[in-house]
């Protein structure tokens, strides 16, 4: 019993320094309240490496960027807090105020895209799946004889709906899935090669579409329609795998 | 010594001088030529000399020194012939020949290797003189005027290319719409080698039509075929230059004469004497030493266009090098919106002129707005990009709430017709911006520093919206669902399934409507039961009644297989129907079944069994048989 005790107080203090020693997002939180925005980054960096992406705390790792002054790796942030929870007010209004201080004008998107963007492209991939699902099981309750005919063809009636204005919500929003940000001033080769032509520039907290890659360049398309390739280096895609 | 013979005196007498005085002159004329083109010329003009040597030899002619005249090497082409087997090579050396001063001078012979040319006398008047010696010149040697007429002759079988312009003087800058006309001769097959191309770094040639109108047109009493391309000429530096235009063409010429000799000097002229448009190393297509295919470059015959620099005075301060006739207009969308909503101001210049090489200002940051770089785009109206209007579309941002107004632009132009500069102005344009209502509005107006605070979460010290106080639900990845194998999994599965559920159906539905399957299906129904009452006997100890089954069951797997009625398999049909090897045991279980069934005999429990493995063991060979 003498062994044991301290041995139990060994392991709760092992708990305790490992717990402490945890990302926090209070911790963060705190450090964001107080102006250490640096801390405040690594803190959220951490949590989001240990716990997966969430938007809250991508938001708040986007506003340390901002009040950090890079915008760029701000708008990056507000970008991929979108994904997670595409109609938040406060996001877009911070995006917008991260594009102003990069000098990016606001990209200004047609109402049907607008529509569309208030649900995830996930949420409409969802949809779909459902829909092929009642549809099917639909279509087989039809061939089956037997009352509730009636019911049968309004469940084919919406599911077929659903589909429809699922599938054309993730048309639209198809190219948001190669969005990415440019970091870092850039400049637009013809070809993937430092010793290519110049086609344009592009400024950092820019949002550009990923078209394709070779060795060590990345060819975009700009919101104008200009297309070359930069340094892969420069250009962070939203849609990323892991924090 | 023999004496000759009749026969070779003949030869050596009369056929030979015959032979050698009719061959004399195609070799005399054929080693080394030289023609001037035209002979005679006036101080400012220029002639074409030409030497044309056949044969092996290869020598560069060395051209003397003519007091009075200049002489410079212009080109060379090669071409060869070949009558009859017989294959000649004509090398020809063309020069430039201008005079400083009128008067009669005389180009020495020339040496060319081991041949000599005749001298050659050439006359040069006055400028302007019209030349009297060009009618009443000299009579050359014959051998020269033969060539001089056949080259005259080439010369107007050869395509034109004329250029026809709505004026004679541009603007640098100035765009106007013109018309190529190239004229090929009737008879002679033409055929276009390659795109009619602008050279030069005078003019620029746009909106060229891509396929040519092809017409016929009586020039005097010669019919053409005319190939005509609609374009767009633009100066673009000032001075005086022809035309560059290039058209890559071959013409087949048929010749009427039957003599070699012309032949030969027509094709040994071919390239040197016609047109300096001929290309170096001409393609000869020779048909029975009749037709005579050449490629030539035809460029247009025109005389050169002045180019006016613009006028330094009254050049408006905002000029940016447009040039035509232009009108402009501003508008904003939406005509209205809150403080931090992009609006974007689209100013159009719309007209008939150099439409993609003209700028124009644009709105500046102010207190009020917050501008962004401004995006052009040009719509042409018509093919040839003469008349269309740009677009200048520029982002701007409200600072303030209120009313407020972007100011007008100016835009100035040159207008070659009126040859003076304008410039137009559009008006300036009120707007009502209401305050922002929270998220990016009012994050925007933080960074205005004019406008109201204040977000649907709150905001910080900086105008941001304030950050998040929870983590909220998490995800391991942003890719989307639609890249992992089980979401297309989960997608195909309910197409599979229903396929399967809706084949099963079917397939069911069709054995229900079958009569023989329907048949089969209560058979097996009937076995299945028998065999339960034959257990249920069994238990019993009911003999009676358990062989009584085991002959239903029996009947029913036998009529099921050879397709009868179950109340006619009997003994007898047994016997008539199976081989004895199968159908004893079948009759011995019938003959016991009787005995129990009519006989009232009764057999004990491990006797029933034993007779319950035989029937089973016999319901079995036949289902397998």
């Amino acid at each position: 019993m003498r062994i044991r005790a301290p041995g139990l107080v060994l392991l709760v203090a092992a708990a305790l320094g490992a717990w402490a020693g945890q990302p926090s997002f209070d911790a963060a939180r705190r450090a964001a309240a107080v102006g250490d925005y640096r801390t405040a980054i690594q803190e959220y960096q951490q949590l989001l490496e240990r716990s997966g992406f969430s938007a809250p705390v991508l938001f708040n790792l986007g506003n340390a960027w901002l009040r950090m002054g890079n915008p760029a790796r701000a708008i990056l942030d507000y970008e991929r807090a979108l994904v997670l929870a595409p109609g938040s007010a406060a996001i877009q209004a911070n995006l917008a105020a991260a594009q102003q201080r990069a000098g990016i004008a606001p990209t200004a998107a047609g109402p049907w895209l607008q529509a569309a963007r208030h649900f995830s492209f996930d949420t409409y991939l969802w949809v779909c799946l459902a829909a092929i699902w009642v549809l099917c099981v639909a279509l087989v309750l039809l061939s089956v004889d037997g009352s509730g005919r009636r019911l049968t063809r309004a469940l084919i009636l919406v599911s077929v709906l659903m589909l429809c204005v699922g599938a054309d919500a993730a048309v639209l929003c198809w190219p948001d899935l190669y969005r990415a940000v440019v970091q870092e001033p850039a400049v637009l080769h013809l070809a993937p090669a430092q010793s290519a032509a110049t086609g344009g520039t592009l400024a950092a907290g820019e949002v550009v579409w990923l078209q394709d890659r070779f060795g060590a360049f990345t060819l975009v398309r700009t919101a104008d329609g200009h297309v070359g390739w930069v340094d892969d280096t420069t250009v962070l895609p939203v849609r990323v795998s892991r924090p | 010594m023999k004496s000759p013979t009749p026969c070779r005196w003949f030869i050596r007498a009369v056929l030979l001088p015959a032979l050698l005085a009719g061959l004399a002159p195609v070799w005399a004329s054929s080693r080394v030529t030289m023609t001037l083109d035209p002979p005679t010329f006036d101080v400012g003009e220029a002639s074409q000399l030409t030497i044309v040597i056949s044969g092996d030899e290869d020598a560069v002619p060395i051209i003397p020194h003519v007091s009075g005249l200049v002489i410079n090497p212009e080109g060379q082409s090669t071409s060869i012939q070949q009558i009859n087997g017989a294959v000649t090579t004509y090398f020809a050396r063309t020069y430039r020949v201008t005079a400083t001063q009128e008067g009669t001078f005389t180009i020495p012979s020339i040496r060319i290797g081991s041949l000599t040319t005749a001298p050659l006398t050439v006359r040069v008047g006055a400028p302007g003189s019209a030349n009297p010696a060009r009618s009443g010149q000299q009579a050359a040697p014959q051998d020269r005027t033969t060539a001089t007429d056949v080259a005259a002759a080439l010369r107007a079988a050869m395509p034109m290319m004329k250029v026809i312009l709505p004026t004679s003087r541009l603007y640098v800058g100035e765009l106007v719409p013109i018309q190529i006309k190239v004229y090929f001769k009737e008879g002679v097959s033409p055929r276009l080698e390659g795109p009619l191309v602008a050279v030069g770094d005078a003019f620029t040639v746009s909106g060229l039509d891509k396929q040519a109108t092809q017409t016929e047109e009586l020039v005097g009493v010669t019919r053409y075929a005319v190939l005509t391309w609609n374009a767009v000429l633009g100066a673009l530096k000032s001075g005086s230059y022809p035309i560059g235009l290039e058209l890559p063409a071959s013409v087949s010429v048929q010749l009427h004469a039957s003599d070699a000799d012309v032949a030969a000097r027509l094709r040994a002229l071919f390239g040197t004497a016609a047109s300096s448009a001929f290309m170096d190393e001409p393609d000869l297509d020779e048909m029975f030493g009749r037709v005579i295919r050449k490629s030539v470059t035809v460029k247009p015959d025109a005389p050169p266009v002045t180019v006016l620099p613009l006028p330094a005075a009254g050049r408006p301060a905002d000029f940016s090098g447009a040039v035509g006739q232009f009108e402009i207009t501003g508008e904003l969308a939406p005509r209205s919106g809150a403080v931090g909503d992009p609006l974007t101001f689209k100013l159009t210049v719309s007209g008939r002129g150099n439409l993609s090489r003209i700028s124009s200002e644009v709105l500046h940051d102010s207190p009020q707005w917050r501008t962004y770089r401004a995006d052009s785009k040009v719509t042409a109206d018509d093919e040839s990009g003469l008349k269309g209007f740009k677009t200048f579309s520029q982002p701007v941002v409200p600072l303030q709430a209120g009313q407020l107004t972007l100011p007008g632009l100016s835009f100035s132009y040159f207008d070659p017709e009126a040859e003076r500069y304008v410039t137009r102005q559009t008006a300036p344009i009120r707007v009502m911006i209401t305050p922002g209502a929270g998220g990016p509005q009012s994050a925007v107006a933080g960074q205005g520093g004019a406008g109201p605070t204040g977000g649907a979460q709150g905001a910080g010290a900086d105008a941001l919206a304030a950050d998040a106080a929870a983590t909220g639900g998490v995800s391991r990845s942003l890719e989307s669902v639609l890249w992992r194998p089980w979401f297309m999994g989960a997608a195909l599965a309910p197409v599979i399934l229903m396929m399967a559920a809706v084949t099963a159906i079917r397939r069911q539905r069709r054995r229900a409507g079958d009569p023989a399957l329907r048949r089969q299906a209560a058979h097996r129904t009937a076995v299945r039961i028998n065999l339960e009452h034959m257990a249920s006997a069994l238990d019993r100890g009911d003999s009676a009644a358990f062989f009584a089954a085991a002959r239903r069951a029996l009947q029913e797997r036998l009529a099921e297989r050879w397709q009868v009625s179950a109340d006619s398999v009997d003994p007898q049909w047994v016997a008539g129907t199976l081989p004895p090897e199968h159908g004893a045991p079948l009759q011995a279980i019938f003959a016991m079944a009787d005995k129990a069934v009519y006989g009232a005999e009764s057999l004990g429990p491990q006797a029933l069994q034993e007779w319950e493995r035989r029937v089973l063991e016999q319901l079995k060979r036949l289902e397998s048989a």
